[in-house]
């Protein structure tokens, strides 16, 4: 218990830093199936979202234009995925997987060249953290939650945001009557093929951003393999969160505490097999999606190609 | 046409949409992957080699890895030893690197290096000896002037597989040499006596290089104590900040060594963060001291022999399963720059330490093994 209590601080700043990129990607997502679209290419965006933030970083010295472009990028990568599905109607879940091939393949040829012709880019810019006056003095909790990057801040703030969006605009209303029930929508005078395009835009440039953010924020070199499956987890998240923005973020927080403890205990057991502490996050995430998982909370459409003169 | 008919048409026009999408997609996908720094030479050298066996003027070689040059660990450490080793050569000829290969195209891709007839076939890492196997058996009868390198593997213990060793050498780094020189410089830097290592990968080489880590450390500054993760893996540089961040925290450790490419650097941004001037990295296997690296205060650096196996090959005594054994004596291993974080008189016991360590009056084996069979 002392070993847990002396590591906590720990463990809470690793919760709240492995939450962001996993938060990003999750509500990028949340934007796509309340759209009917469901991309499990994330993995892939997000990995062409760290490269770009990187390079741009590194070459403009501006963290700030390099997570800019970065989302640029991942919306035009995602703007493959949604002429696939969106405009040829193809199956969304085999686009998104050639999504996840093709873009880290991208990333990592971006990489070589911009590395191998001058190795003094293989290390590039950090964004320093922001401490909140008073809130960051708080013991235990202080300094792990209210000592965050910028970029960290606005994903928390982008929650209610994003929940306030789906709730009380016409925009979010209409966007969730896409992935409930297209032909309705249609039949309403919304334009479900612009929703779908706009739910890609976003998805894009929020799951680039959370790509970036490991490379901006986290540690400022871009490695093949980066993103470590956190497309994948968001994913997780989102289900488990109940395609809910709050609901997404209880999830990314409860994900970056285990991912956080397991390096907790790696850290002082070890004796112990650490391919067990290894498995702590995903089996906590293949249990949540036992008791959680049930697509029957998700939008009614998700998953299912829409043709406008289809009944 | 009935409205039925005319749904299942649309619908097998769009099958034939996706199918054309998903092709095209695929098709970038492959080609992109193949132009990741696989690009190889088709055209050969100026090889003037009859088959009567005269001597050749010009040589080729070729390095296959499963990472990619810039990774800033172990495979840049295999690239700049064989850049060393073309430098001092001159009749050798260097193809484009094969850049990550999959286990599963490793035996490919070393079979198309023996089409091309390439003298020297560089495998960075253990891993290609089981999977290089058949190839190297098969090469050892078509073609002999076809030799292979694999590094990091012990021939007796990994080349089981092999039936035929004729035209293979493996190269073995003195790992206890290695990790004692670290260990020195971590015992003779550290302010609160606690050190930290991480390994990508548990193999008997990087527990004997934490060992020798932990015994030097402690030889020279008695009382010292090792923190150890040897399964970080190579790529999650964020594992690296995580797992640093709590042995600062909770250990006090002040010196961490790293054996684990990217991991490494997510580690020295812990140390950065916690305090550049008082928490320090001990780089490897690539000398990286510089002002972009403002907590490394040395690097213990590692030459895979590359240009011994040449020489071997020109004189025509390469082969029979041998292990090239990298030490102190022949430039296998030695230490890198030093940062002007590391005191003059520190760097000069550092100094005098390395040669008891190069003439094997420093630490014995039985120490080493002492902490290595405490290893669980």
């Amino acid at each position: 218990m002392d070993i847990f209590i002396t590591a906590l601080p720990t463990i809470l700043k690793a919760m709240a830093m492995g939450a962001v990129p996993i938060l990003l990607a999750s509500l990028g997502e949340l934007f796509s199936e309340r759209g009917g679209l469901v991309n499990i290419g994330l993995e892939g965006i997000m990995a062409v979202g760290a490269f770009v933030g990187f390079a741009v970083a590194k070459v403009t010295g501006n963290l700030w234009m390099g997570l800019l472009v970065a989302m640029l990028a991942g919306i035009a990568v995602n703007m493959i995925y949604a002429f696939c599905t969106v405009t040829l109607c193809s199956d969304q879940v085999v686009t998104s997987m050639a999504i996840n091939i093709l873009a880290p393949a991208i990333a990592l040829f971006g990489y070589n060249l911009f590395v191998g012709a001058n190795p003094a880019n293989a290390t590039g810019e950090q964004m320093a953290s922001i401490a909140i006056p008073g809130l960051s003095q708080i013991p235990f909790i202080g300094d792990a939650l209210f000592n965050q990057t910028p970029v960290a801040y606005l994903a928390f703030l982008l929650v209610p945001c994003v929940a306030v969006f789906f709730s009380r605009f016409r925009a979010g209303l209409s966007f969730r009557s896409v992935g409930e029930n297209p032909q309705a929508a249609e039949t309403l005078g919304i334009n479900v093929v612009r929703m779908k395009y706009v739910a890609c835009v976003v998805c894009g440039a929020l799951a680039a951003a959370g790509g970036a953010f490991l490379t901006l924020c986290y540690t400022p070199i871009y490695t093949d393999g980066i993103v470590m499956g956190r497309g994948f987890i968001a994913l997780a998240t989102l289900i488990f969160g109940r395609w809910n923005a709050f609901g997404v973020l209880a999830a990314s927080l409860l994900f970056g505490f285990f991912d956080g403890t397991s390096v907790a205990l790696q850290a002082q057991f070890q004796a112990a097999p650490i391919m067990f502490f290894k498995m702590i996050p995903y089996v906590f995430t293949i249990v949540a999606l036992i008791f959680f998982g049930s697509r029957s909370a998700g939008p009614k459409a998700s998953g299912k190609p829409y043709l406008r003169e289809q009944r | 046409m009935s409205e039925n008919n005319k749904n299942q048409l649309d619908s097998m026009m769009v099958s034939r949409r996706t199918a054309l999408g998903l092709g095209l997609g695929g098709a970038a996908a492959l080609a992109l992957a193949g132009c990741d720094g696989g690009g190889q030479t088709p055209e050969g050298g100026d090889d003037t080699t009859d088959e009567g066996g005269e001597e050749k003027s010009s040589y080729r070689v070729a390095m296959i890895m499963s990472g990619i040059i810039t990774d800033g660990g172990w495979d840049q450490g295999h690239y700049e030893s064989l850049q060393r080793a073309i430098e001092s050569h001159p009749s050798w000829e260097m193809l484009e690197p094969k850049e990550n290969t999959a286990d599963a195209d490793a035996a490919t891709a070393a079979q198309s290096y023996v089409d091309m007839d390439v003298d020297l076939i560089v495998g960075n890492g253990n891993q290609f000896a089981s999977t290089w196997a058949e190839v190297i058996t098969d090469a050892a009868e078509t073609h002999p002037n076809v030799h292979f390198l694999i590094t990091n593997t012990d021939p007796e213990l990994e080349m089981t597989d092999c039936e035929v060793m004729d035209n293979v050498e493996t190269v073995l780094p003195d790992f206890v040499q290695t990790g004692a020189l670290a260990g020195v410089v971590a015992g003779l830097m550290t302010q609160t006596k606690s050190i930290g290592f991480i390994g990508g990968m548990r193999l008997p080489s990087t527990t004997t290089k934490y060992s020798a880590y932990l015994a030097a450390a402690q030889k020279v500054n008695e009382g010292v104590t090792g923190q150890y993760n040897f399964e970080a893996g190579f790529t999650d540089a964020s594992f690296g900040t995580k797992l640093t961040e709590q042995w600062i925290n909770s250990n006090n450790v002040d010196v961490m060594w790293g054996d684990a490419s990217a991991v490494d650097n997510g580690a020295r941004q812990a140390l950065e963060a916690a305090g550049a001037d008082t928490h320090f990295d001990i780089a490897q296997p690539i000398d990286i001291v510089g002002e972009d690296q403002p907590t490394v205060i040395t690097s213990t650096v590692t030459d895979w022999m590359i240009g011994q196996a040449m020489d071997e090959i020109e004189a025509g005594t390469y082969g029979g399963g041998k292990a090239i054994i990298g030490n102190m004596d022949n430039g296998g291993v030695y230490l890198g720059t030093f940062s002007d974080k590391v005191p003059a008189e520190v760097q000069e016991q550092i100094n005098e330490y390395a040669e008891q360590i190069k003439a094997g009056t420093f630490i014995t084996d039985e120490e080493v093994d002492a902490i290595e069979a405490g290893l669980q």
